[in-house]
């Protein structure tokens, strides 16, 4: 089918039609994506029961309009507690927890909620606009790719959040060689299991998530009276509307950040497996790249916010791309969404774009309905959040504790996962304290198995031989910005000491 | 102090606590190593890979660390962990009632549990008063109720609060 408004703005029409399926699952989206443990993936499978019983598309519509809402959702922890409540709002800590604890809570939210809903709804209309050439780009991207992609993923991140470059790689090291915990994938054999059955299936991701961030971060809280900084708290405690319209303002002045970060998150959440938490990263690191102010990102600077953000929303409709294009889902919330299509008989592919345009359209159409819904939905609702920055810790670290603790129970329902968070908990509180960056660890942790499996199959195809590494392009052109990526800060770095040098002799 | 004049304790960098991850990091992959000396190639690429290189950063930090000492700009001093020494009772006691909570929640069941860990949490820290303590307790308890076991359904502990709820409505 092609590019036909009339047939589109009547989709958009009729998505509004469904408002009274879009609000409570946005509500509900931005409650479970606020809560470390609870995510797209795990709520739609709860809801399962629902979504199989309603119609097919308004099953779709429930279904994408949550799962953007946890994506926004997930930004609100990680400014106001350094707990990204998603791994894909990891990179939102950077910025947007120094922001409150300069008592900017309020502007930094109003960044999180614009950029998320604009960088979502932006890619939304792309992706219905050029969904069948995007398609093509998880057909280019193969085993040898990903590889480098994750190992890039991994380095930026090094490099990006950790003060120091080679802690920062060993946090990411570290966490890669945890994520290979479990079953290899050919001979499913165990491997440093340490005889725990529950570990056969390999590390699961969200107690790591919630004791890597918020164990270990309510561990860190109890030296602080509260999570604002003494000198911030009096700007804090009167923060009022003014402070949302200057969070809309820097949003504004950040326009054009938000729409090209939200396609770095398109194009990389096309790429299955990569998802959010890399994107938010890689964006992170461009905006850097590109800003005239470097030096600011890290200590509470709205463009640190603006871009992981965009890019995190902007991953949410790129995973759908293949799901509907090539009937492959681009991640784990997709595949939820796949079992629901196929209960209905949908046949995912390219031949539902010419025998049900109507739902394979809907989809991306109904996203940008539900990030219309989004931003009148919960801007206003930053002001009261903010507040959550001036509780004492000695009632923030309990409560914190307490959900959290809760939540490492929601995804496999094992007591031995709560047991596994609070040893994760211990190892992120050792990580913080000595300056190795725990969000490093933690996307180790996560692409750790994809990273084996890729991995394997490329030296399967090449007979065990590493050379495979170095044998693609686009592979090569990955590695190269890899180096480059290592060898950048450090010139710069010298090039500013030996600057300084000149200027204190001259 | 003139510019001459060696660091004294106080002025140097405690590089001690910085080498207790990478001391987990090098056990951690002993011990993966173990694991796989006697699988296939395909079980045990991503731990020699992975392994060799974390090994090798670590040895990296380790000669940072040590020449750092040598020079006298640092000690192997373990302060970051173990400063402020006011709160590390606090710590314990966090880990300690959270891990009391694992151990009990099969019989409390999610909200009461949550009550007591609250509650309890609070009490240690010093929140306050005894009815803001309860307050606080309740609305946790009560919340994550409604979100784990009304709304969501999901497979946490019953223990006397849900069964009793589940008895009255």
């Amino acid at each position: 089918m092609g590019w036909d408004p009339g047939f589109l703005l009547e989709l958009v029409g009729t998505s509004f039609g469904y408002w009274w399926i879009i609000v409570p699952a946005v509500v509900l989206g931005v409650i479970v994506g606020a809560v470390p443990g609870f995510n797209a993936q795990n709520t739609l499978i709860i809801l399962l029961p629902l979504t199989l019983t309603m119609a097919v598309d308004k099953a779709l519509i429930f279904m994408t309009s949550l799962y953007c809402a946890t994506h926004l959702g997930g930004g609100i922890p990680a400014i106001l507690v350094n707990i990204p409540g998603t791994g894909g709002a990891a990179a939102t800590t950077l910025d947007g927890y120094q922001m409150a604890r300069k008592g900017q809570a309020q502007q930094a939210l109003v960044l999180c909620f614009t950029s998320s809903v604009f960088g979502g709804l932006i890619t939304s209309i792309a992706t219905v606009a050029l969904l069948p050439w995007l398609a093509q780009i998880g057909y280019v991207v193969r085993s040898v790719e990903m590889v480098v992609v994750m190992l890039f993923g991994l380095t930026l991140i090094a490099v990006v959040a950790a003060q120091d470059t080679l802690k920062g790689l060993i946090a990411g090291m570290f966490g890669l060689l945890i994520g290979a915990i479990g079953t290899d994938h050919i001979y499913s054999a165990p491997r440093a299991t340490f005889g725990f059955l529950e570990l056969l299936d390999g590390v699961p991701l969200v107690p790591a998530l919630i004791g890597l961030f918020a164990i270990s971060e309510a561990l860190v809280l109890l030296d602080e009276e509260m999570v604002v900084r003494r000198e911030a708290q009096g700007r804090a405690s009167r923060a009022n509307w003014a402070d949302t319209i200057e969070g809309l303002k820097w949003s504004l002045k950040g326009w054009w950040q938000i729409v090209w970060t939200g396609f770095v998150g398109l194009i990389i959440g096309i790429v299955p497996g990569a998802g959010a938490s890399i994107a938010s990263f890689v964006a992170y690191q461009q905006s850097r790249m590109f800003s005239k102010t470097p030096e600011l990102y890290g200590t509470g600077h709205p463009a640190g916010v603006l871009a992981p953000e965009s890019a995190n929303n902007g991953v949410t409709s790129g995973t759908l791309v293949p799901l509907m294009a090539i009937g492959v889902p681009g991640g784990s919330t997709a595949a939820v969404m796949m079992i629901v299509l196929q209960y209905h008989g949908v046949v995912l592919g390219p031949r539902l774009f010419v025998e049900n345009p109507v739902l394979a359209y809907g989809v991306f159409v109904s996203m940008v309905v539900a990030y219309v819904f989004m931003i009148f939905t919960i801007l206003p609702l930053a002001r009261y959040m903010a507040r959550v920055t001036l509780v004492a810790t000695s009632t923030l670290v309990p409560i914190i504790a307490a959900c959290t603790i809760v939540g490492a129970f929601a995804d496999r329902e094992y007591l031995f996962d709560m047991w596994l968070a609070l040893a994760f908990g211990v190892l992120g509180y050792l990580a913080r304290k000595t300056n190795f960056h725990v969000t490093a660890m933690l996307i180790g942790i996560i692409i750790g198995p994809l990273f084996e499996q890729y991995l394997v199959r490329a030296l399967r195809l090449s007979q065990g031989d590493l050379g495979v590494l170095f044998s693609s392009t686009l592979g090569n052109v990955l590695w190269g910005f890899l180096v480059l990526s290592l060898l950048l800060p450090y010139l710069r770095r010298r090039r500013g000491a030996k600057a300084v040098a000149e200027e204190s002799t001259g | 102090m003139s510019e001459s004049a060696p660091p004294g304790p106080a002025d140097k960098a405690a590089l001690g606590a910085d080498l207790v991850l990478p001391a987990l990091g090098v056990a951690f992959a002993g011990y993966f190593f173990l694991s796989v000396q006697d699988l296939a190639w395909e079980a045990k690429a991503t731990a020699v890979i992975v392994g060799a290189a974390l090994l090798a950063l670590i040895a990296l930090l380790v000669a940072r660390v040590l020449l750092r000492v040598a020079a006298g700009g640092a000690s192997l001093s373990l302060a970051p962990l173990i400063e402020p020494r006011r709160t590390q009772p606090q710590r314990l006691a966090v880990l300690g009632l959270t891990g009391l909570f694992i151990v009990a929640i099969p019989w409390l069941g999610v909200t009461l549990g949550l009550f007591l860990l609250t509650g309890a949490l609070m009490a240690v820290l010093g929140a306050g008063s005894w009815r803001r303590i309860l307050a606080t307790s309740g609305i946790v308890a009560a919340t994550a109720y409604l979100l784990f076991i009304a709304l969501l359904d999901s497979r946490l502990p019953r223990g006397p609060i849900e069964k009793l709820l589940a008895a009255t409505f």
